[in-house]
């Protein structure tokens, strides 16, 4: 038939496979990845990762006097996130607790019924997929005051477990008696721990960590909290926990995590320079320097004036070291605003003006069954 | 770019093969790679279209004079006589019609689309693949694109398991 054959091409190279992938939906593209090392190896390579459809990430705002959750600075592709949480029953009245890696942990605000008030809601906005859990029933008030008496955590990381852990610090009432309740969806249950002598009134607000089973929460005196050994709970063992020392003199930073590293960003020298670090080793603490960027060019100017209570005059509300970005907000202009690690460049993410910061969460899809 | 109605302007394409096709210069223009030829006045004779044989190269021709926008209806302002949707509906079909070919073909095709940069070729080649290959097996999908299984057992099992909501 075709006796010649000149130039026949019997398979496509690198860029034409590409080219062919770059118009899979995302999810096909996680399968194909299995087809071989090499197509598992263009989601990292630099030169083909723009082209390829990547999981959808953001940053969830809730801002402080609103409820609705917003997902801000998602590459809107065909992936439907419903980040207002439409697909849980009256949506509406619930409020926000906890993100992490594509859960989001939330409850019904205090005022509603008795029934709805002693439960949490722990949901997948890409899968719409949601389950409630019953709240620790010891506790006078488990709901009422997050951020003062009680502090609760979301624990998931897809990478290490299928499960997810809700870890819930409550301060007693005469205040000097601390219990930890940790509920594990392998278990369905909560296990107690009436020893634990970590004050949650020590924790900051800001978003915590979770990587390869271990929670990192930053505190008021500029160390973190360590807490590991969620998976022991399964024998009936109580996670244990510590704390280790930020980098260097940094506080008002954030945390991140990259190739199964912490990492954690914090302004340096007024707002001048932002530095990364990674920690090497938890015992003993062990950071090491990752980038030191100048926000100088970035900005466009020099001075960054000292707020009280601030190192300068725009904070580092997430760090994205997949993609090689830091999330910060402008407390000038208040502005939230995307800088590149790799071109120094920064840009406005969405052009709103935000009244207050409100918290941030880094959001990064994820597909797999919500577990129990 | 303006399309040219009388005079019009021809081309000659020469494939490695020996062939020589005369094509009108907006026909050749559909190609981003020739039209940056001709506009660097690269082209004062012939061009020389490596890699693409003259059967793959005719089947190329075949679809930019399908597409090269038509005389008289430049960008929006389309002609009177054919409705746009109608006109983008007929070349739904050809197209359809068009790609119905080999595997080998195919690939030749896009190879070809992705040298001279035809984007609608492009697009219409690889979304064919995509539609063949993405209800398939990854063993299917490996003998379709001539791909080896080169993971170990256990780390096909590792990267199954990270991707295991895909699959379901």
């Amino acid at each position: 038939m075709d006796s010649k054959k000149v130039f026949v091409v019997t398979s496509l190279t690198d860029d034409l496979v590409v080219e062919i992938l770059s118009r899979v939906p995302f999810k096909s593209f996680c399968r194909f990845k299995c087809v071989c090392k090499a197509w598992l190896a263009f989601s990292s390579d630099p030169h083909y990762q723009q082209k390829l459809l990547k999981v959808p990430t953001g940053l969830l705002h809730k801002p402080q006097w609103i409820s609705d959750l917003q997902l801000l600075s998602l590459p809107g592709k065909d992936e439907e996130i419903d980040a207002a949480l439409t697909f849980v029953p009256h949506y509406k009245r619930l409020e926000l607790v906890d993100c992490c890696s594509g859960l989001i942990l939330c409850r019904y605000k205090s005022f509603y019924t008795s029934l709805e008030m002693g439960r949490f809601i722990v949901c997948n906005p890409a899968t719409r997929a949601w389950r409630t859990v019953r709240a620790p029933e010891s506790h006078p008030h488990p709901l009422e005051s997050d951020g003062s008496h009680c502090r609760t955590f979301l624990a998931f990381d897809p990478s290490w477990s299928a499960h997810f852990y809700i870890i819930n610090i409550q301060e007693n009432a005469d205040g000097w008696a601390f219990k930890l309740y940790v509920f594990s969806s392998e278990l369905s249950t909560w296990l107690v721990d009436g020893t634990w002598s970590f004050n949650p009134r020590r924790l900051n607000n800001k978003p915590h960590n979770f990587i390869g089973g271990v929670l990192h929460v930053q505190t008021i005196i500029r160390d973190i909290l360590v807490v590991e050994g969620l998976e022991a709970i399964s024998y009936g063992m109580r996670p244990n926990h510590y704390t280790i020392k930020l980098p260097n003199d940094c506080w008002d930073g954030c945390f991140g995590q990259s190739a199964g590293f912490l990492h954690y960003a914090s302004p340096e020298d007024g707002g001048r320079t932002v530095a990364v670090f990674s920690v090497d080793a938890h015992r003993p603490c062990k950071w090491s320097l990752k980038h030191r960027l100048c926000m100088r060019d970035a900005f466009g100017r020099d001075i960054f004036s000292c707020r009280e209570g601030y190192l300068c005059d725009f904070r580092i509300v997430a760090i994205d070291l997949e993609r090689d970005v830091i999330f910060l907000f402008d407390m000038e202009a208040r502005k939230l605003l995307s800088y590149n690690i790799n071109t120094g460049k920064v840009s406005v993410i969405k052009d709103v003006w935000l009244y207050w910061f409100g918290d941030f969460y880094s959001y990064v899809a994820c597909y797999s069954k919500l577990a129990g | 770019m303006a399309t040219r109605e009388a005079g019009k302007k021809m081309i000659m394409l020469k494939s490695p093969d020996g062939m020589e096709f005369e094509v009108e210069e907006a026909v050749a223009m559909e190609s981003q790679t020739i039209r940056k030829m001709i506009e660097d006045d690269c082209a004062d004779t012939a061009i020389l279209i490596p890699n693409i044989n003259s059967k793959i190269l005719s089947r190329v021709i075949e679809y930019c004079n399908k597409h090269v926008p038509t005389t008289g209806a430049t960008g929006a302002a389309a002609s009177d006589t054919v409705a746009p949707a109608a006109l983008a509906e007929d070349l739904k079909i050809w197209d359809a019609e068009f790609i119905k070919v080999n595997r080998a073909t195919r690939f030749n095709l896009i190879q070809a689309a992705s040298y001279l940069n035809i984007k609608g070729l492009l697009d219409l080649t690889s979304q064919t693949t995509i539609d063949t290959i993405s209800d398939n097996s990854l063993e299917e999908i490996r003998s379709f694109l001539s791909t080896k299984n080169d993971y170990l057992p256990e780390e096909e099992q590792t990267i199954r398991r990270e991707n295991q909501w895909a699959f379901q």
